[in-house]
């Protein structure tokens, strides 16, 4: 193994709302795979499917942010950036 | 200046705020909790937010709507927490030199914090089981 070649990317990701509940976590802190490119949504939802397969039942209805800003899944994750994930919002 | 609160909504601290001299509009739209939605009957609804972003999209949409109309001032507030019927879970108040600035940056407010603030409401329904609201 060569120390110095990157092979994951820590990932905090915050959950909310039915996210929350089907995961039973507020909170997880993911390893996603480096590919030789940016670390990406669409990586990070792959991960949080195979962690938590539950949250199949919300499927494509999932949202994602980076920081304070919704994301889709080409957005790119610099490392150290928390990515938020939760269902559609109903405010109001 | 958007706001987060777990405290009951005071209409008059609202429409107050955004009283100006500038201003021959005001408007205020309240949401309240509303007992039947179809056939269903609510006893009470709990609010969750991811409060960073919502303070931050809440943000943005009043600056859209300050770019889209002259208006004087807008505030935007939503309630956090468990609510029962009748109380105020969103209240929108804004003024306008002309009133019809004050309606359309009122709706427009409104309509875009529920299509993109992250905040989630979930049902208490009177049968005793509980649902989170996805459209």
């Amino acid at each position: 193994m060569n120390s110095s070649v990157i092979h994951e990317q820590v990932v905090d990701v915050q959950l909310f709302a039915l996210a929350r509940e089907l995961t039973n976590v507020a909170r997880v802190s993911l390893e996603v795979p480096v590919e030789g490119r940016p670390v990406t949504i669409a990586d990070v939802q792959h991960a949080l499917m195979t962690r938590f397969p539950r949250l199949a039942s919300l499927g494509s209805k999932l949202l994602f942010a980076v920081g304070t800003q919704y994301a889709d899944e080409n957005t790119v994750v610099q490392p150290g950036e928390p990515v938020a994930c939760f269902p559609p919002v109903s405010g109001g | 200046m958007p706001k987060l609160t777990e405290q009951p909504i005071e209409s008059q601290q609202l429409l107050f705020a955004v009283q100006t001299t500038q201003a021959g509009a005001v408007i205020l739209f309240l949401g309240t909790v509303r007992e039947f939605t179809n056939q269903r009957q609510t006893l009470a609804l709990d609010y969750e937010a991811f409060a960073p972003m919502a303070i931050a999209e809440m943000e943005r949409i009043e600056a859209e709507a300050r770019e889209k109309w002259l208006v004087a001032k807008i505030e935007t507030i939503h309630r956090l927490g468990h609510l029962t019927l009748g109380e105020i879970s969103v209240g929108v108040a804004v003024s306008a030199p002309h009133r019809d600035a004050a309606f359309a940056a009122g709706q427009y407010v409104i309509d875009e914090l529920k299509r993109r603030v992250p905040i989630w409401k979930k049902e208490n329904w009177s049968d005793g089981s509980q649902e989170w609201v996805h459209p």
